[in-house]
């Protein structure tokens, strides 16, 4: 036993480690995926960090909810997108902690989305997109899959 | 070689003989064969070499960053960590002064590990949770290595992790915060570690506060009640006990400025939480009976003095208490300089609050100066007539 215990640290930092790992992949394997239609501020631009930051239309509006800590979950509507299924200042299985003030959800993991290499070259320039979200039964988050949608409207 | 040189010229001169000049030579040789095998030094173009390839490899690495797969990237610093923890037992013997700089290079590894986890995955919600995983790793660290560095390191992570717990905490991580913590209290084995550990138990009770959503202005004087629950437990009298004093002295000035500044008193406090917060400060101090944290109990007053808006109840109070401690201190024959500090501070609190709008900035410091010049030079007067009485 003597000679085990000074390997014990640097045995629990590599599980500490590991265990984050298989956390975000946890929520992929358990969780429920949606699809968001999302904005950025501004067009994408590599030069700039490997971030982009998402507004989401489904999670804007008037909630029936006081502003400070929510918890909500999703559901699909007719047209395939992700709107917001229940909201509730007190914690419930399968809610995600988000914070809402000025009539907006603002949900921190799915706010920045770190571009992944492959991505850079579609979606760079772009505003609009589609991105898919796995929400896990616990109420973790994992963004991927970011897509750049033509804007039509213009 | 220069040796022979020297020897030859020193029998041209006629100084040495043949057999000593001889014996001198051979002497040097040995001497030189014996430092080489012993030294074993590799030669310098090697060492300018692999510096250059690991600044190299280090380059490398930078600049093709982004491109590397993320579970090759993390993978990386963990070999690094582990590199940091084996080159610790593996100099244990050789070198014993370098294994302490290892290990605690094997937790700035894990730090780093942790950093490229939580940006490549984008973990920003489950930051709490990760310093809360730091300390437990930091207090292991310090149970098992017994090196005083580590005691800081612990106590750094334990503050980070407090700060960090305001915003959101749950429930498991307040039990898994209070056990650690206990751990780190129970089985440090340094009076630094108690201390600090304390403080720790101290911040969680105070995030505990915010979890249950507690509204109301008391809940530092609650938490330093429930944390005389220790006392239960841990009999003997230590230096952390002094913290129940301090944290009491800190407290009674934060409220002093609370119950003055109108606009930061929002709701008056409950009639009924005020009593019975008064009555558990003595009961406590009923059920411990320890004559130092007698002066604990009388917080029990502030709940009361905080319906009265101005704060002159609770200034006044202060002043008496303040001088009063100081007096009993200097009665007993105890160190009163602490005592003087918080006469001190309370002195200055009450200046600053009543005088800070009447007067002229520069005759405000100026007199400020004047009084706190007057109360060194008494205690100084005062420690030193105590000292000739001693004599």
């Amino acid at each position: 036993m003597k000679r085990i215990t000074p390997w014990l640290v640097p045995i629990v930092q590599v599980l500490i480690a590991i265990g984050f790992i298989l956390l975000v992949y946890a929520v992929s394997w358990f969780g429920q995926s949606y699809t968001f239609k999302a904005t950025s501020y501004e067009p994408y631009d590599p030069f700039f960090g490997d971030y982009v930051y998402l507004e989401f239309d489904s999670l804007e509006g008037r909630q029936d909810v006081d502003s400070g800590t929510v918890y909500v979950s999703f559901k699909t509507d007719d047209a395939g997108f992700a709107t917001i299924d229940r909201v509730s200042s007190r914690p419930f299985f399968g809610g995600t902690r988000a914070e809402y003030y000025d009539r907006q959800v603002f949900i921190t993991d799915m706010s920045s989305y770190r571009v992944a290499e492959d991505e850079k070259a579609v979606i760079e320039g772009a505003k609009t997109f589609e991105v898919e979200v796995d929400v896990a039964p616990w109420g973790m988050v994992r963004a991927h899959d970011l897509r750049p949608i033509e804007a039509e409207t213009e | 070689m220069s040796i022979d040189k020297k020897v030859r010229e020193w029998k041209e001169a006629g100084l040495l003989d043949e057999t000593t000049g001889q014996r001198l030579i051979d002497f040097e040789y040995k001497k030189l064969a014996v430092s080489d095998k012993r030294e074993h030094k590799p030669p310098i173009l090697v060492i300018i070499g692999s510096i250059l390839l690991a600044l190299s490899l280090f380059s490398f690495v930078a600049a093709n960053w982004q491109a590397i797969p993320d579970l090759v990237k993390v993978s990386i610093f963990l070999v690094f960590m582990l590199g940091m923890y084996v080159a610790a037992e593996r100099l244990q013997v050789k070198a014993p002064r370098y294994v302490t700089l290892f290990r605690v290079l094997g937790v700035v590894f894990f730090v780093a590990t942790m950093i490229v986890i939580f940006t490549t995955y984008n973990l920003s919600s489950q930051l709490p949770l990760l310093f809360w995983l730091f300390f437990a790793v930091a207090v292991l660290h310090k149970l098992i290595y017994k090196h005083p560095i580590f005691t800081f390191i612990a106590a750094l992570a334990a503050f980070l992790a407090v700060t960090n717990s305001f915003q959101g905490i749950g429930i498991t991580l307040i039990l898994f915060g209070l056990l650690v913590t206990w751990v780190w209290f129970h089985y440090g084995d340094n009076e630094l570690d108690r201390i600090f550990a304390w403080f720790s138990f101290y911040g969680l009770l105070l995030t505990i506060g915010q979890y249950i959503d507690y509204e109301g202005r008391f809940w530092p004087l609650w938490a330093l009640a429930a944390l005389h629950i220790l006392f239960l437990v841990y009999r003997e009298r230590a230096q952390w006990q002094y913290l129940y004093l301090f944290v009491a002295a800190i407290l009674s000035i934060g409220y002093l400025v609370n119950a003055t500044e109108g606009w930061l008193s929002q709701r008056q406090p409950s009639v009924i939480e005020a009593t019975l917060l008064s009555v558990v400060l003595v009961a406590v101090y009923l059920t411990h009976r320890r004559p130092d944290l007698l002066w604990v109990s009388l917080l029990a007053v502030i709940p009361f003095s905080l319906f009265e808006d101005s704060g002159i109840l609770l200034a006044i109070l202060l002043e008496v208490v303040a001088l009063a401690y100081l007096i009993m201190q200097d009665h007993e024959r105890k160190p009163i300089v602490l005592a003087f500090i918080y006469f001190l501070l309370v002195q200055m609190t009450i200046y600053f609050i009543y005088v800070w709008d009447r007067l002229d900035i520069s005759l405000f410091f100026l007199i400020g100066a004047l009084i706190v010049f007057a109360l060194s030079l008494a205690l100084w007067w005062r420690s030193r007539t105590r000292g000739d009485a001693r004599t």
